[in-house]
């Protein structure tokens, strides 16, 4: 179910993920230019990752506030991000949006829609779409835990299965709304209960592993293609808070063994031992590799500072459309 | 039936969504009883039989799903009509509305853009009461990005439901129930759907008084004009259908000439399109002879019993009345006048659009 090549290509979209957002908060508060909320996927790149590299560029996905890392697995340019977090004209929407309003058109990332559940009922008109005229494309919306909550969701579900729509809900399941635990919310932490009651199935699997992710995703995408609705729970935690660059860990809301559990499954150290293990890569390899993408992302930054911000005189552009 | 010579609004609505969606295939309906024997007030009916269920979707109550749907689809390039029968079922799916339909195309720098119309009923009368009579076209006015509509007359809600679905941007286009009767001589299979109206239609022409008005009201002061013109009084009266973005110009040439006003807002008094119209009078620095006078709903909810009704609507003889006062018009000459729209009262009862209604809806 999953090579060596596969294997390859979703550690660099991981590494190239953390190696992005490790220097958007390690600038965040030192720069003071990048002015608006960031929600960081930092412990989480497996999910995007693992979902994203079974899809073809004809696919479309939507997403959340916390949507760098489904932007970037989904092959979103990454200088119009970091311009964008920038507020700069050249960002992927103009500075229009911010850090939870991406958006890249030429990947089939059709946007990140920040109130949380507000993106799934999108996500069902872009499948009815591709349903109704045969495109030969299906839609994932991504969801968290939290979104899990709200009725657009569960409206969302029984809409999936009452067309048979061709959509994939992928729940990342990360245990807090903001500071409130799973616990605190619901009654249980397995959301198939939800499917199971549309008559949607489902498979929840550790969204921290990568190699246990990419292959259910890619057994279920299949599925997908023959317009059946299917929802994916991926467990996984947040590093850093909930919005910001830091570690928020001193308010001591999360259990410090649980952390401590999860801190131990980084899915990029991960996929990495595992690696190096089985002789996929060497050292050297990762040497090069960190140094490739440190460039990268470093001329983004680059970018992004020298751009100039939009002008105010365009403020009102777009408000109405000819 | 192409051969009648008078349509509803109903019936032109129909009529109009059958000739675009027949040369439109990106044209699809959502809604909650489009295709069944209500239809969406016969607005809908049988197009379900000529356009399949693929195009036009009975949809689950869900009307926060299936709002975001719509915006959805239209981002890939549909254009999507939903239908709800009442606009207070809006209130589910404001989320939508206000968050993406309205905010798609700025929001993505002018990429995606929410072709969508989202047709809602006011209603009135048969007891409809709190939460089935509200006019909220004001508050959708308020927000930037969404486009109001407010067809009255058939043939011009054939002209603004067109311009409504071929809008690049999401249009509210809000139906008072009674509208739906108007009827008016005309062949809605003939008329030019690609012409763009304007926001302002002058119903009258005249040198004493600018009355503005909008949805039911229109219809209801233009059959007042009627009886105010045998008495040589000459009323310039401005119809806005169109209530965002506001376009008002006509206003104040009308206020040049006349430096007299009285606005008829079907919507609420406070806060309301009055409002708004008034502000922009006092801004323009107009000379009024008169301060002028507004009408709109009561600071309450819409009751249900009819025996509340008078006091709750701006009505014939309320709107006569501050005419009377706007022009100083003597006592003999009201009374006579008073008299007249009497006689044009033709409804029974206050709480039907028609005497041959028997509701409930």
């Amino acid at each position: 179910m999953i090579n060596n090549k596969n294997i390859i290509k979703g550690h660099l979209s991981m590494k190239m993920i953390r190696a992005v957002e490790d220097e958007i908060a390690f600038r965040y508060y030192k720069d003071q230019l990048m002015r608006c909320p960031v929600h960081l996927s930092i412990g989480q790149e497996a999910a995007a990752v693992g979902v994203c590299e079974n899809l073809k560029s004809s696919d479309y996905i939507l997403s959340n506030h916390r949507c760098h890392a489904h932007y970037l697995a989904k092959g979103g340019d990454l200088n119009s991000m970091i311009c964008e977090i920038h507020g700069k004209a050249n960002g992927c929407v103009g500075g229009r949006g911010g850090s939870m309003h991406l958006q890249d058109d030429s990947v089939n990332f059709l946007g990140s829609f920040p109130i949380v559940g507000s993106a799934i009922p999108l996500a069902i008109g872009v499948a009815m779409n591709i349903k109704r005229l045969k495109k030969n494309s299906i839609v994932v919306s991504f969801l968290g835990d939290g979104a899990v909550e709200e009725g657009s969701f569960h409206e969302s579900l029984n809409f999936a299965s009452v067309f048979k729509l061709p959509i994939l809900f992928v729940v990342e399941n990360n245990y807090y709304s903001i500071q409130t635990h799973i616990k605190d919310r619901q009654v249980s932490d397995n959301f198939t209960r939800f499917s199971n009651s549309n008559l949607i199935p489902s498979t929840r699997c550790d969204g921290n592993n990568f190699i246990d992710t990419f292959t259910n995703a890619k057994k279920i995408i299949k599925e997908v293609r023959k317009s059946k609705p299917y929802l994916l729970q991926l467990d996984t935690y947040r590093f850093v808070e909930h919005c910001g660059p830091n570690s928020d860990d001193h308010l001591k809301y999360r259990d410090g063994k649980e952390l401590n559990h999860w801190l131990k499954k980084c899915p990029v150290s991960h996929i990495e031992r595992l690696m190096l293990k089985n002789n996929i890569i060497n050292q050297e390899y990762l040497i090069k590799l960190n140094s490739q993408i440190q460039r990268k992302v470093i001329s983004a930054f680059n970018l992004a500072i020298r751009s100039p911000l939009p002008k105010s005189r365009d403020a009102s552009k777009y408000s109405y459309a000819k | 039936m192409q051969n009648k010579t008078t349509y509803s609004l109903s019936e032109s609505l129909r009529v109009t969504l059958e000739r675009l969606m027949k040369k439109d295939k990106r044209i699809i309906l959502f809604g909650e009883g489009i295709d069944d024997n209500s239809a969406m007030f016969q607005t809908t009916k049988g197009l379900t039989k000529l356009f399949g269920k693929e195009r036009v979707v009975e949809m689950p109550l869900s009307e926060n799903c299936f709002t975001g749907a719509a915006i959805g689809s239209s981002i890939l390039g549909d254009k999507v009509v939903v239908n709800l029968q009442r606009v207070e079922f809006s209130l589910l799916a404001l989320e939508q509305i206000f968050n993406n339909a309205a905010k798609i195309y700025y929001g993505s720098n002018g990429q995606h853009m929410s072709r969508t119309v989202f047709r809602m009923v006011v209603g009135r009368g048969w007891g409809q009461g709190p939460v089935h009579a509200q006019s909220l076209e004001s508050v959708f006015s308020s927000i930037p990005g969404l486009k109001v509509f407010m067809p009255v007359f058939p043939s011009e809600g054939c002209q603004l439901l067109a311009e409504a679905i071929n809008d690049n941007n999401p249009v509210i286009f809000i139906e008072h129930r009674w509208c739906h009767y108007n009827l008016e001589k005309f062949n809605p299979w003939k008329i030019n759907l690609s012409q763009k109206i304007n926001a302002i239609k002058k119903l009258s022409n005249g040198k004493d008084l600018s009355i503005v008005s909008n949805g039911y009201h229109s219809s209801e002061i233009f059959t007042l004009l009627k009886i105010f013109k045998k008495f040589g009084i000459s009323i310039d009266h401005l119809h806005l259908r169109k209530l965002n973005p506001l376009e008002i110009d006509a206003v104040y040439s009308s206020l040049k000439k006349t430096g007299r006003l009285l606005i008829v807002d079907s919507g609420q008094l406070k806060q309301g399109i009055n409002s708004e119209i008034l502000s922009r009078v006092f801004e323009k620095g107009l000379n009024l002879k008169l301060p002028p006078i507004r009408m709109g709903l009561p600071d309450h909810p819409v009751p249900s019993s009819r025996g509340f009704i008078k006091s709750v609507y701006p009505n014939y003889l309320s709107i006569a009345e501050n005419i009377f006062k706007l022009l100083n018009i003597k006592k003999d000459k009201s009374l006579k006048i008073f008299n007249q729209i009497d006689s044009i009262i033709k409804r029974t009862s206050v709480d039907v659009p028609i005497n041959d209604f028997k509701g409930p809806f």
